[in-house]
């Protein structure tokens, strides 16, 4: 999937565990691990919104365009 | 979880059901086939007075040298069919009509036994999965073989019935004797092409379901995974 979810990375600058990001956002352990491990096909809005209000950052820093699969990282 | 009606569980009751009484059917059938009950050269009935074609007629059995005649009078008397030896007719009937019936009885324990699978699944809200999709297809499949076999076979059942009846019966219309002509090239009813069957055109329109199931589940899979 060219489209990537950097959740590692900006969980780590805000020292926020996957439970505790899981409860704040109201989505399932499980379903943040789709997230995490880019195994998900598509992400709502309404989810992507929580994520920026807890994790306090813009969607561009969530998400990143990967076309050949290089990773900035 | 999506909510789930209390049809499904009945529908899987139901089929349950039915899938053991065709086994039973299935097994009662092949137990006649191994006893081979033969017609006692004694038997006989009737005159009994039956309902054919709305009107009063009769049947009756008679024993005649070692075997017995059948006869059937219809419309008040005025038709009337003699089969002599129907002793033989019962044969044949077992030999043709028994494996008839329990190809029949084998198609519908299976249909059965696939359709309670599909609605388990279904009574467990997993309607959408790969499982439920093949089933379906093995559903459509069944009916499309089936409707293949059973014409076929029901062709060749109805052929051998009525070559030996048109061989040992003799029909009266108003005091006119007729025979019945040989089989060959005649096209009876109950058998033939089986491409025009209502089971046929089911499981074209079962296997086209699949179709839809298949869709479905790939639709489900991109649902389960937008979070």
């Amino acid at each position: 999937m060219p489209i990537k979810l950097n959740l590692d990375r900006v969980m780590l600058e805000h020292h926020v565990s996957l439970t505790e990001l899981a409860d704040q956002v109201g989505i399932t352990l499980a379903n943040l691990s789709i997230l995490k491990t880019n195994k998900a096909r598509a992400i709502r809005f309404s989810t992507l919104e929580a994520l920026c209000r807890v994790l306090q950052c813009q969607p561009g820093e969530l998400l990143e365009f990967v076309p050949d699969g290089k990773s900035k990282d | 979880m999506p909510t789930v009606s209390v049809l499904p569980k009945i529908f899987r009751w139901v089929f349950t059901v039915f899938a053991l009484l065709a086994v039973l059917g299935g097994l009662a059938i092949c137990l006649v086939m191994v006893i081979d009950p033969k017609l006692p050269a004694d038997t006989h009935f009737g005159p009994l007075n039956v309902d054919l074609l709305g009107q009063p007629g009769t049947v009756a059995l008679r024993p005649t040298n070692g075997d017995a005649d059948f006869t059937v009078t219809a419309l008040r008397g005025s038709v009337t069919v003699f089969v002599e030896r129907a002793g033989g007719l019962i044969e044949l009937l077992k030999r043709y009509g028994l494996p008839l019936i329990l190809i029949k009885m084998i198609f519908l324990a299976v249909l059965f036994d696939l359709l309670r699978r599909l609605f388990r699944n279904v009574g467990r809200g997993e309607s959408f999965t790969r499982q439920n999709v093949n089933l379906v297809q093995i559903v459509g499949v069944s009916l499309l073989v089936f409707s293949l076999v059973s014409a076929f076979a029901e062709d060749w059942f109805v052929h051998a019935l009525y070559a030996y009846v048109a061989q040992h019966s003799v029909v009266t219309i108003s005091g006119t004797a007729l025979h019945l002509p040989p089989a060959h090239g005649m096209r009876l009813p109950g058998g033939g092409f089986p491409f025009g069957t209502p089971i046929f055109f089911s499981g074209l329109l079962v296997l086209a379901l699949s179709e839809v199931f298949r869709q479905g589940l790939a639709l489900k899979n991109e649902n389960d995974l937008t979070v």
